[in-house]
């Protein structure tokens, strides 16, 4: 029995390094069993009842994807993509803005101070374990900001003798190279990998000749002043001496883009570059009580500078963004309760030309409870946090449970609130036509969701519904000055609407077949605003969106087919622009030359149909048809994470 | 005689004799030795010493009250979104007509009075009837196409019967003819970095102000070419950018406002003037740049009354916060009609920033950019006369009238 509590509460200690995203390497192995047993293929670990996916990245192995479209593989994710091809990109989740989702690596909150939405873009797929997405209003867990969802980008774990090394190359110029590496010893385990990419990413597009007169010629151009580079290191690892535990990562990126503007209004002398330096540091300790205590401390340094040419841009501007600060954490668990409080501090600055250097503190103390009924047949999990921003403070919180129903089927249910306090920029930025604005308030998420879940030998699958609230939207609108814009606390939407996923391996004896469907249905509606958006969906939030995919494995060599459906989604808050549905299928093979150690080929063709009309909801184009050939060396399979 | 009759008579009797020999400008006359407008003023509405009733205006030779008045002008309110008639005094008449997002200009085509909405990109057509101001038919009346995050048409005007419009945020000069149906949409590409703002018309040709690249460009409208491009870079202060803006045709030159701002869009000097010969499309030698005077910085309209040319001017910056913030706001008279044009004394503007101006019957009506006032003022006697709230500031606190129209 006493073995018993102490697998729980490592349990328990698991689940929270997975929250921090340093757990993932490797825990205990008698663990692990006990997370099968109390969370079968549970996807969230800090949100047990949460509408959660999380997706594996060795699934997309070798393909050209980032870890946005990773992400979008789950339902209720949008990307706004500026470009494609190591352009800014960033998520919406549920309709929420950029802003409203909290987007952490490896546990460390991205870019909490310019706002406008992290760019997953510098994230190094390399790099990536898998994703998790999490659905809703998730401010009791993730912490202020997550007004749609949150996503939590997991680094590979360090499992000692494993290596790779992969090149790329492809359409457009684009090249990259990876490497890895990891060495260690009964108690402890270092992973060191590198990654380096670029691409020309001069692809050929079409585009109105005339771009005001309606259904005019299509004329071939080519995407100039669009290419990118990007280059990271990341060092992970753990020590684990008797009952303690030590994890650490440290990430340094840097990237480097140009800025190709639209067709209508090209820029080619627009440029930005920046870097990210990262680092988080845990300990931990099973206490003979129950009790598990834990304490760290993280921090980051970002970096941006962007120069827009004039007359149309506003010349260089500089960037610093850095946050740190440290928690604590104590885990009791108490017969069918699992409780969890702990409290952070930290603080934040933003250093910009744009918008003058300001920094503000965040305190955030929380408790959550997981607690399970009959022999988990149904369980209960209350959390609450109370975050204070600078002068911002706020509650956020979340009810969510699920019952089994029978075998594989069950039910899950929740609601949340969150708020998001105001970013630096929209507080401050003074540039070209933007206006700062001091007395914002901050905006505020309820949602609710509920869904039917399979979860059995067939694979997983769940379908289930939403609701949203967002109120006091920050929204630009004109300012003072002609021309001028002003951010304003001016917007309340709602959200409604269903999604589907399914994942199965059912018919994995037929050369390893797999398949995926995730649709999402979203209806948004303005319920507050100027007159005339009243009543009207809010824009770049298309209705419809559907992914599918099917791939076999059956171990020499394999293949994937996959299609990409975004619908019709307007341009602007009155719903008189809009963009056309667009469907991007893609195709992918590989070959295993050897097993062990691993050597492996891949090709796939992106946009296999060439359509060269595609773009994305702000009008930029996106690639046509784009090829990428792919080499491996490494671990076999069997030995990999 | 009925009283419209009069009125017509009154109307064509005063542009007849709109400018005495003595002093009176176009659409006033001597009453008492003084230049008056029988138009629109209240002491003599009609006829020389008609006065009207207390609280009464005077709107189109007939005293009125309230909402009885037709309006003497129609704003822009570009915050409120939507289109509101004005009396003379000027204060607010009849509802105002919600139109799209951003209406930033108005052209008159006919009876009907058409606004461009800047931000929904898009243009709404109005009709003038008893009842007042009111939608021609579902909105938007025409719908230019947006390519981008941004959209900004910023201008629009008629000419043969076709409306123009400058798209901003492509760089183009939109032209429209609202008879086809779907409406007809032709594009002339103005360059990259053009940011098209005010145009004017000469013969068949147009003259766009490029804010963006500082120049001028002559638009061939039989040939939808363009056919010149005048730089006007080199009249701004030592280091600042011109950033052309409005237009003004009178006799054989073209008058273009220059901003004349710094890198950080603060003034780098007086406000200017630029000359350009429209015989042969280029500038007016020994005369550019026209220095506006310290009284005025950045010159936003201009608008030629009986060889005057009136220039509104104004500052402030993005972070201002009451109109006290305003700096070198004024209406200047320069005299174009000689061979150089010759500056006059500044009628200085307190805590207004006039922006669009026209005169109807010879009186000046002028959007604050700042307050969402309309300012009435007289040309004669050189002073702003009243001022009167029409564009309500919504609840972010300010309101730009962005244009204004006379009244038909």
């Amino acid at each position: 029995m006493r073995l018993e509590r102490a697998r729980r509460v490592f349990f328990a200690l698991a689940v929270t390094w997975s929250r921090l995203a340093l757990g993932a390497g490797e825990p205990p192995s008698v663990v692990l069993p006990e997370q099968v047993i109390r969370l079968p293929r549970s996807p969230a670990p800090q949100d047990p009842t949460a509408a959660a996916t999380v997706v594996e990245a060795w699934r997309f192995e070798g393909e050209l994807k980032g870890v946005a479209e990773l992400a979008a593989t789950a339902p209720g994710v949008a990307i706004r993509s500026y470009g494609g091809l190591g352009q800014l990109t960033t998520l919406s989740i549920r309709g929420s803005n950029a802003g409203g989702v909290r987007v952490l690596l490896d546990g460390i909150p991205l870019d909490t101070a310019a706002g406008g939405g992290v760019d997953l873009s510098t994230i190094p797929l390399h790099w990536v374990d898998h994703v998790e997405v999490v659905r809703g209003a998730e401010g009791a867990y993730y912490g202020a900001g997550a007004l749609g969802g949150a996503v939590n980008v997991v680094t590979r774990p360090a499992v000692a003798g494993t290596w790779g090394a992969e090149v790329t190359g492809g359409s457009f110029g684009t090249v990259s190279g990876v490497g890895d590496v990891a060495v260690g010893g009964e108690r402890w385990a270092l992973l060191t990998a590198v990654t380096a990419g670029s691409t020309q990413g001069d692809f050929p597009y079409l585009t109105p000749s005339s771009p005001s007169v309606p259904d005019s010629p299509l004329v071939l151009e080519t995407s100039r002043n669009a290419a990118a580079a990007q280059g990271g290191l990341l060092v992970k690892g753990r020590w684990t001496p008797g009952l303690d535990r030590l994890d650490g990562v440290a990430q340094l990126s840097w990237g480097w883009r140009q800025l190709p503007g639209v067709p209508a209004s090209p820029t080619p002398s627009d440029w930005q570059r920046g870097g990210r330096a990262s680092g988080a540091l845990r300990w931990s300790r099973l206490l003979s009580s129950g009790l598990t205590l834990e304490a760290g401390a993280a921090g980051r340094v970002e970096t941006l500078d962007v120069f827009t040419a004039p007359p149309g841009g506003s010349g260089a501007t500089d960037q610093r963004d850095a946050a740190g600060g440290g928690e604590a954490r104590l885990t009791w668990e108490a017969g069918p309760s699992l409780f969890t409080a702990g409290a952070l501090g930290s603080l934040e600055r933003l250093d910009s030309t744009a918008s003058g250097d300001h920094r503000r503190p965040t305190w955030a103390a929380w408790a959550s409870d997981d607690f399970t009924i009959g022999k988990e047949a149904a369980r209960i999990s209350p959390a609450v946090r109370v975050d204070a921003v600078g002068p911002y403070s706020g509650v956020s919180a979340k009810l969510g449970a699920s019952a089994r129903l029978s075998g594989p089927w069950s039910l899950r249910a929740s609601a949340g609130r969150s708020f998001r306090p105001p970013s630096f920029s929209e507080l401050y930025l003074v540039q070209g036509p933007f206006e700062p604005n001091p007395d914002l308030g901050p905006e505020v998420a309820w949602s609710v969701d509920g869904a039917a879940v399979y979860d059995g030998p067939l694979g997983r699958a769940s379908a289930g519904g939403f609701g949203a609230l967002y109120d006091d939207l920050i929204v630009y609108e004109p300012g003072r000055v002609p021309g001028s814009f002003k951010p304003q606390n001016a917007l309340r939407a709602s959200s409604a609407g269903l999604e589907l996923e399914i994942l199965t391996a059912a018919a994995r004896d037929l050369w390893g077949l797999q398949g995926q469907l995730s649709y999402t249905f979203l209806a948004t509606e303005i319920l507050r605003g100027v007159p005339g958006v009243v009543g009207k969906e809010l824009p770049q939030r298309p209705r419809n969106r559907a992914y599918a995919r099917v791939s076999v494995d059956p171990g020499v060599a394999g293949g994937h087919l996959e299609a990409q459906y975004v619908g019709l989604q307007y341009l602007d808050s009155r719903n008189i622009h809009s963009a056309p549905a667009s469907l991007i299928v893609s195709a992918g093979a590989f070959a295993r030359i050897l097993r062990s150690p691993e050597v492996r080929i891949g090709a796939e063709v992106k946009t296999l149909l060439d359509d060269r009309t595609l773009q994305d909801g702000f009008g930029y184009p996106l690639p046509s048809r784009t090829l990428l050939v792919s080499l491996r060396v490494g671990s076999s399979p069997e030995n990999r994470p | 005689m009925n009283s419209r009759a009069a009125a017509v008579l009154l109307l064509a009797a005063s542009l007849a004799a709109c400018k005495s020999e003595v002093v009176c400008t176009t659409g006033q006359v001597l009453c008492d030795g003084q230049c008056t407008s029988l138009q629109s003023d209240a002491s003599s509405c009609g006829a020389c010493g008609r006065s009207c009733g207390a609280g009464e205006s005077c709107s189109g030779g007939l005293c009125c009250q309230g909402d009885q008045c037709p309006p003497a002008v129609y704003a822009a309110c570009f915050n409120g979104n939507a289109v509101q008639g004005s009396t003379g005094v000027p204060a607010p008449v009849g509802a105002p007509v919600a139109v799209e997002t951003g209406p930033i200009s108005l052209a008159w085509r006919g009876s009907s009075l058409w606004v461009a909405n800047s931000i929904s990109n898009t243009l709404d057509r109005m009709s003038v009837s008893p009842s007042g101001l009111s939608a021609d038919g579902p909105f938007p009346t025409v719908s230019v196409p947006v390519s981008g995050p941004f959209s900004d048409l910023e201008f629009l005007a008629e000419w043969n019967g076709l409306l123009h419009a400058s798209n901003a945020a492509v760089g183009s000069l939109v032209i429209v003819d609202p008879d086809a149906a779907p409406p007809g949409i032709a594009e002339v590409p103005l360059g990259d970095f053009a940011f098209p703002q005010g145009m004017a018309f000469a013969g068949n040709k147009a003259y766009v102000a490029l804010n963006g690249s500082g120049e001028v460009v002559v638009v061939d409208l039989t040939a939808r070419t363009v056919t010149k491009r005048i730089d006007l870079s080199s009249l701004a202060s030592a280091g600042a950018s011109a950033l052309p803006s409005r237009l003004a045709v009178a006799g054989d030159r073209v008058y273009v406002t220059l901003w004349n701002l710094d890198a950080s869009f603060s003034p780098a000097g007086h406000g200017r003037l630029a000359v350009i010969d429209a015989t042969t499309d280029s500038l007016v030698p020994s005369v550019n740049p026209v220095d506006l005077g310290g009284s005025c910085l950045n010159p936003a309209g201009i608008a030629v009354l009986d060889g005057t040319a009136w220039v509104t001017c104004g500052f402030f910056p993005y972070t201002a916060t009451s109109a006290a913030d305003i700096t070198g706001a004024a209406f200047v008279p320069v005299d174009v009609s000689g061979p150089a044009p010759v500056v006059g004394a500044a009628v200085p503007v307190e805590l207004a920033a006039p922006g669009s101006l026209v005169f109807c019957n010879c009186t000046g009506f002028a959007g604050d950019r700042f307050s969402g006032d309309v300012l009435r003022f007289d040309p004669v006697a050189r002073t702003v006369t009243s001022r009167g709230l029409v564009c309500p500031p919504p609840s972010t606190g300010s309101s730009f009238v962005a244009d204004v129209a006379c009244g038909r």
